[in-house]
């Protein structure tokens, strides 16, 4: 046996203590990371609202102090008088994601003039190395511009390139040569001048410069970039952009959300350069001769705003990221659910909760039709929908049904102010600014949906035997309902017309919840009905849809068959579904409205082989202008305004838009009672004050006795969790994601019942033999026999498992589960498998700090033994 | 000295444990960081794709992948412009699809489905759906010889049915599609003399092609768009299953070589792809996995819908056109869970799981994507629906028959509820059975009849798929009553023929492996990890007064 004396003894006292205090140490740099680890994921911040705005004055904190005086200005920079007074906000900046940011402005100098001759914003999104103040001009996704914007500005304005000799920055290179580590061989021609990209990702990150960078090229390219190349400010002073924000999903050279990234202590920001009227060299642009070689555009603000003397200008937003991917594992055994997308935003929020708490539950998208035929033949585990399964077909099934979310069905728009030069509108001096305000009828959005606007017909209803009468309105642009409500679209060039109303294909509960708000109001319906209503009529492909009477629509129809013909197209032309192509779903409207993208293929493109239809690209930022049915959450993920909604084009009040109140306030006032229990449907035609009347509350459906009692358990903890915590609203992997309203607390409780009745299914069987047994749908089969009993002796007993099986496959039984064995002694929940990081380093200190125990404990009895 | 030993050995047992701590734990801590991927391809598959796609995000890949037909798809992945490529033919088929790329690429089947003539007619004011056709009457249709609906050929298959003298619309494809030349494919193989213009991917290269008779329409969502407007009574088109459920709208039933007119059900394309014939000569990645139909047009087992197939990924062997190995980390961890758990979706969505060899032989073709991480894709991890012990596709082997009334020939007035075999048939009148999502696995709970099979099922299993019978998985459960996981792998198959070396021969070296082993490797040894040192940290605390006290008993 060991003893103390033993290892005290000659140059051995000298290894133990070494081991001793190496032992110690890395057990207290164990514990210290245990901590870290848990602070870096869980970060100690509040998601009310996490805005904020910044003012250049006072609010800049990453400034040079060599170049400013004491009120942080620099005299040397004749730009600066005309920031003074900026104040930019962010809309949130914490807990992002792939998404919209809406960023604003106000007291700027107005732009003036058409494109960005100076006074605009440019937005970037950056990261920066630990311990820095903030980014470099090299950590910045800048410098692969739109080329039609980039052709509307002055020269390098939008690129990563340093202008050189005269023009050059005198506080970038005051050589006016450009310098080793911004110089850039460039193959087969003379050395370009340009900062160079720094990926979070490059291993070398920072040390490096142009010369030995392994990326030739920033590793993104125009279609990648979320640079705003500029933004117009308007005659007030204010401005706004919707940025596309972008996680390390999107942009794995930000890194930004990447846990690793985070826990490194690298940071993520956003950074808006105000340019003003001077160029880089001091000189004021607009008094540039053209000699001055600055191109096409030689009297508009030129230079990168990479380059000092800009850059210094810039203010600087620090944003944090919802870690990306740790929630699931990829691949694990779920629970399959299905059903209606108007879910699937929350569910993914859950989801990654409930992967966290040992519940893995997957989801697939299918129409709410779909939905209900699933939880009847039992292929899912749990379906989503809106509207119940009617009596006939329930039988005598016992279906549960349990609200979990709410939101509503919202037009969202993008529309560039691009006004003609008249004086008599009084917005003018917004124009290239985005229209935040928008506001429609029922009438109008019935014109929209039915081809009903000349523009949305093959040959914009020019050509032979048109659908639509010559007297409806061109478009929105020429409506004078559209134009009574807002005003500001008289002015807009009348080229300017959206790609009609952007809809998804298939059928949905939604598309129903649509038809039948239109119904309710008097005016559409007549026109629906085929009147003419404020001198427009209805397409006359959809006079025998009967949409103004027909209570069973569930789709948006584009029924104008109809073609035309212009160009090299051939016989017979392109036709509705080519130049208004239906959007996947309603998310794919937001999708397709952020991309000011809609699809359409009018394009004929004759050199192919063979010669075919191609589409047409986005829509130019500065004339853009795209309208989109889609979800409040999608809306809100990307950023997008929504248009309130109002009775008449009379009506003077601001309208209502979909909000978590006017949501809250229509599921109170509108609800009514359906033949099936614990179903509510919302009536559009009941008048609720300040309700939102295209609310949509979604139901959770599970067919009980179809339903195997492992996949029960499942869908108790995800319902539980959803009347729970789920109905947190913020913006955390978990919570309730903006858009959606907190369900009432009725509405909770019912769900919380819900849960317990599967529960108590699974304890207590009370469904007709056989039992329900997993074998119902290969999710059961797939994964895995196990006890249901309330011992919960274990899971993850492998099926047939015989030889092949390691024995370290099976899950083992954790703490956690001998707390609450109903809840996971189960098959199809994993059990809690995960470590995380702060309880493998707390884990490992605990070990490092005991051995010494173990090495001297028994030596030290040994020793007090045998001095007694 | 014996105690001497001992201590020595729990000195060297707990710092293996350490070692254990240190060596997984600080790896693992990393979060997976995977470099967004971009493709483009096949509308078919596009909404498989978009499923699997939503589903990964949580854990942290991000996919792009825009549905532009097949043909613009492997044109983009052999131009450069795309990481992978998703498509429903192969390149080099002449006259089809674009040569052989100079770029390295490998096939990797990723989902099944039927390729389904969707339509919209009605009769006496209502919605007919329980429309039923012939090879050569499709064929006939789509080439623009049969103009009516109330033609002979169409009154021959729908003998009860009073159709109306209406223009037959045909609705194609104006883009270069895979779903074309598959379908195309099986007319010109099947009926040649009926369908003259051969295999193509522009349906609008066809001689038949008259503007005034097929409507030309851009992708699947396109066609279906089409065909599902109440104006355009009349008009059929072809299109993946998943388009028609989205719909709304019917599809036909298609008379198969037993006979039998059948739906594009999962089941039923499973059935059929059992005598798909899968190109297995590894040393051509030309054609490697690349599919040969002809048995499948004529399968002879009631249940098979013969315009069944599958589709591509087409996927990079070599970093070359900016495809890194990190792109190929994220492509080779996207396709491994497109095959495996991405296949439980199939069903529910209108596709048709894939098969164990395809799924087994596809996993090999993600191992050779430069930079996929090899070791986390494992077959034995795959969480394949149709996956069984004995290694039959159990989509295919619970398939239900069809109904005698869905016979050729069957009496005008029959009355569904009759089937072939078994107690409860795949087909009723109408489509209230068409679109059962899920799966037709039988003796769901839903359903009186307990299906195709005499074996009884609820936890009765057979051929050693008893879980946890052997009792080698550490911490196995007591076998409750929801136990019988698999009690659809126990299901014997009726015919007692199909076997998936019926397709290649490649599933019989993993027949008898186990349906699933759990997570990862990776992180099952992690979890093994903590209990190690969990175990480690209570005998630190124990066993040193334990020894002590047992020396002193000793030496007492």
């Amino acid at each position: 046996m060991i003893s103390t004396s033993w290892l005290m003894r000659g140059r051995r006292k000298y290894i133990t203590a070494v081991l001793l205090v190496a032992d110690l140490c890395l057990g207290g740099f164990s514990s210290a990371m245990a901590v870290g680890s848990r602070g870096a994921q869980h970060p100690a911040t509040t998601t009310t609202s996490s805005a904020t705005t910044v003012g250049w004055t006072t609010g800049r904190s990453t400034y040079d102090p060599a170049y400013v005086d004491a009120t942080h200005t620099d005299p040397g920079d004749p730009n600066q008088s005309l920031y003074g007074n900026l104040q930019v906000s962010v809309s949130q900046t914490q807990d992002l994601t792939d998404q919209g940011l809406q960023v604003s402005w106000t007291g700027a100098t107005p732009t003036g003039g058409s494109g960005a001759p100076q006074n605009y914003m440019q937005i970037m999104q950056c990261w920066a190395s630990k311990n820095s103040k903030g980014p470099t001009p090299q950590q910045c996704q800048w410098g692969t511009p739109n080329a039609s914007l980039a052709g509307q500005m002055g020269l390098s304005a939008a690129s990563r390139d340093l202008l050189t000799g005269s023009q050059t920055d005198p506080k970038q290179l005051p050589s006016g040569n450009c310098t080793a580590e911004f110089t850039h061989a460039q193959f087969g021609q003379s050395p370009g001048c340009t900062v160079p990209f720094w990926s979070i990702t490059d291993p070398n990150k920072s040390a490096l410069g142009w010369t030995n960078d392994q990326y030739n090229l920033p590793p993104y390219g125009t279609a990648q970039s979320n640079e705003v190349s500029y933004a117009r400010t308007a005659s007030d002073g204010s401005g706004q952009y919707i940025f596309s924000l972008q996680s390390a999903l999107s942009a794995p050279y930000l890194g930004c959300g990447n846990p690793a990234y985070a826990a490194a202590g690298d940071t993520c920001w956003l950074v808006v350069v105000p340019r003003g009227e001077y160029n880089l060299n001091g000189e004021l642009a607009s008094s540039e001769p053209q000699s001055a070689g600055y191109g096409a555009n030689y009297n508009y603000v030129a230079g990168s705003p990479l380059s000092s003397t800009a850059w210094q200008d810039r203010v600087e937003v620090p944003l944090t990221f919802s870690p990306i991917g740790a929630s699931c594992q990829l691949g694990a055994a779920a629970v399959r659910t299905a059903g209606s997308e108007l879910v699937s935003a929350a569910f993914n929020s859950w989801q990654a909760a409930l992967c966290g708490k040992g519940t893995t539950l997957g989801y697939s998208e299918i129409t709410d039709s779909l939905s209900r035929s699933a939880l009847i033949s039992g292929g899912t585990a749990m379906s989503f929908l809106a509207g119940p399964v009617d009596a006939a077909t329930a039988g005598t099934r016992t279906i549960d049904y349990a609200p979990v979310a709410a939101s509503g069905i919202v037009v969202s728009y993008l529309i560039d102010k691009h006004y003609t030069p008249n004086s008599a509108n009084p917005d003018l001096g917004a124009d290239g600014t985005l229209v935040t305000n928008l506001r429609l009828t029922p009438l109008i959005i019935a014109k929209l949906l039915t081809q009903s606007y000349r523009t949305d017909t093959p040959g914009d209803g020019h050509g032979v035997n048109p659908s639509v009468p010559s007297s409806n309105p061109d478009s929105l642009l020429q409506d004078p309902d559209f134009l009574a409500l807002n005003p500001d679209f008289k002015y807009f060039y009348p080229t300017q017309v959206p790609d009609g109303l952007i809809v998804p294909f298939g059928d949905s509960d939604a598309a129903s919840q649509v038809w039948a708000w239109l119904r309710s109001d008097p005016d559409a319906r007549n026109f629906l009905n085929g009147q003419t209503v404020d001198g427009a009529t209805i397409n006359t492909a959809y006079q025998g849809l009967n949409l103004g009477t027909d209570t069973t629509v569930n789709s948006f129809p584009k029924n104008d068959a109809s073609t035309f013909r212009t160009g090299d197209w051939p016989a017979p032309g392109y036709g509705t579904l080519d130049m208004r192509p239906y959007g996947a779903d309603l998310t794919d409207g937001a999708v397709k409205t952020v991309a000011a993208n809609s699809g359409k293929k009018t394009n004929w493109d004759a050199t192919l082989t063979p010669p075919q239809a191609t589409s047409v690209g986005p829509q130019v930022p500065g004339t853009r202008f795209e309208l989109a049915l889609t979800t409040s959450q999608a809306a809100a993920l990307y950023g997008l305004p929504t248009a309130a909604l109002v009775g008449s084009a009379s009506d003077t009040s601001p309208g209502v838009t979909a909000t978590t109140s006017s949501i809250a306030k229509e599921l109170a006032g509108a609800s009514v009672a359906t033949p099936t229990t614990g179903v509510q449907a919302i009536d559009p035609s009941i008048a609720v004050a300040g309700g939102y009347p295209l609310t949509m509350r979604t139901y959770a459906a599970v067919n009980l006795c179809a339903t195997a009692g492992s996949d029960l358990s499942a869908d108790a903890t995800f319902l539980d969790y959803a009347a729970g915590s789920g109905q947190d609203q913020g913006t955390r992997l978990g919570q309730l994601p903006l858009g959606y309203a907190p369900l009432s607390s009725a509405d909770q409780a019912q769900t919380a019942k819900v849960a317990a009745a599967l529960r108590s299914e699974v304890t207590s069987p009370k469904c007709p033999s056989p039992a329900p047994s997993s074998g119902s749908t290969p999710t059961g089969t797939s994964s895995g026999g196990s006890g249901t009993s309330a011992s919960g002796s274990g899971s993850g007993g492998t099926p047939g498992s015989t030889t092949t099986s390691p024995p370290g496959s099976p899950q083992v039984p954790s703490g956690q589960e001998a707390a609450a064995p109903v809840t996971v002694g189960s098959a199809g929940i994993t059990p809690d498998a995960y470590v995380t990081a702060a309880t493998r380093y707390a884990l490992l200190a605990a070990f490092l700090f005991l051995l010494p125990c173990a090495v001297f404990g028994p030596t030290l009895l040994v020793s007090s033994r045998r001095r007694s | 000295m014996r105690s001497r030993h001992l201590s020595v050995l729990l000195i060297a047992a707990l710092s293996c444990a350490a070692a254990v701590c240190l060596g997984t734990g600080f790896p693992a801590a990393e979060a997976a960081s995977y470099t967004p991927i971009t493709g483009e391809g096949s509308s078919w598959a596009a909404n498989a794709i978009d499923d699997w796609r939503a589903s990964v995000v949580n854990s942290g890949i991000k996919v792009n992948f825009a549905p532009t037909g097949s043909v613009a798809g492997l044109t983009g992945y052999a131009n450069g412009s795309d990481d992978f490529a998703a498509s429903d033919v192969p390149y080099g088929v002449k006259g089809t699809t674009p040569g052989v790329p100079g770029r390295g690429f490998a096939y990797v089947p990723d989902v099944a489905g039927g390729t389904a003539l969707m339509y919209n007619l009605s009769v006496g004011g209502k919605r007919l759906t329980n429309l039923k056709l012939s090879g050569p009457t499709i064929a006939g249709i789509f080439k623009g010889s049969i103009t009516l609906w109330n033609d002979a050929k169409i009154k021959a298959d729908n003998p009860s049915v009073a159709l109306p003298p209406l223009k037959i619309t045909p609705v194609v494809r104006a883009d270069g599609s895979g779903s074309t030349a598959q379908f195309t494919l099986w007319m010109k193989k099947q009926f040649p003399s009926v369908w003259t213009c051969g295999e193509v991917s522009f349906f609008t290269q066809c001689p038949s092609y008259d503007p005034t008779v097929q409507q030309a329409k851009s992708g699947d969502n396109g066609v279906a768009g089409f065909v599902a407007q109440a104006g355009n009574v009349g008009s059929i088109g072809y299109v993946e299953y998943s388009y028609a459920l989205q719909s709304g709208y019917p599809v036909a039933k298609v008379l198969n070589a037993a006979g039998f007119y059948v739906l594009p059900t999962a089941s039923n394309v499973a059935v059929a792809l059992l005598k798909a014939k899968v190109n297995s000569d590894k040393t051509n990645p030309d054609t490697y996995l690349t599919q040969d139909l002809d048995a499948v047009y004529t399968d002879t087992d009631p249940r098979a819908y013969a315009i069944s197939s599958y589709s591509y990924f087409v996927v990079p062997t070599a970093l070359q056109n900016g495809f890194t190995s990190a792109k190929g980390a994220t492509l080779g961890a996207f396709v491994d869970y497109a095959l495996c758990a991405g296949q439980q979706s199939a069903p529910t969505l209108g596709y048709s799981p894939l098969p164990i060899n395809l799924v087994q032989a596809g996993l090999a073709q993600v191992k050779a994507i430069p930079g996929a991480v090899v070791k986390s894709i494992d077959i034995k991890s795959c969480k394949n629906p149709t996956f069984s012990s004995t290694g039959v596709n159990t989509l295919a082997v619970n398939a239900l028959y069809p109904d005698l009334c869905d016979r050729k020939g069957a009496a005008a007035g029959c009355v569904y509820g009759k089937p072939v075999k078994g107690a409860a048939s795949s087909s009723t009148s109408g489509q209230s059975d068409n679109n059962s999502v899920g799966n037709h696995s039988t003796g769901s709970g839903s359903s009186t009849g307990s299906g195709s099979t005499p074996t009884s099922t609820g936890g009765t299993p057979t051929a050693g798929a008893t879980p946890g019978a052997t009792g080698t998985g550490a911490g196995s459960g007591t076998t409750g009553p929801a136990a019988g996981g698999s009690n659809v792998v126990s299901l014997l198959n009726p015919d007692g023929k199909t076997s998936c070396d019926q397709d290649t021969g490649q599933c019989t070296a993993l027949a008898a492996s186990p349906v699933e082993v759990g997570g990862n490797q990776g992180s099952t040894f992690s979890r093994w990890a903590v209990w190690i040192a969990l175990v480690g940290l209570f005998l630190m605390v124990v066993a040193p007064p334990a020894v002590v006290l047992l020396r002193r008993r000793a030496a007492r």
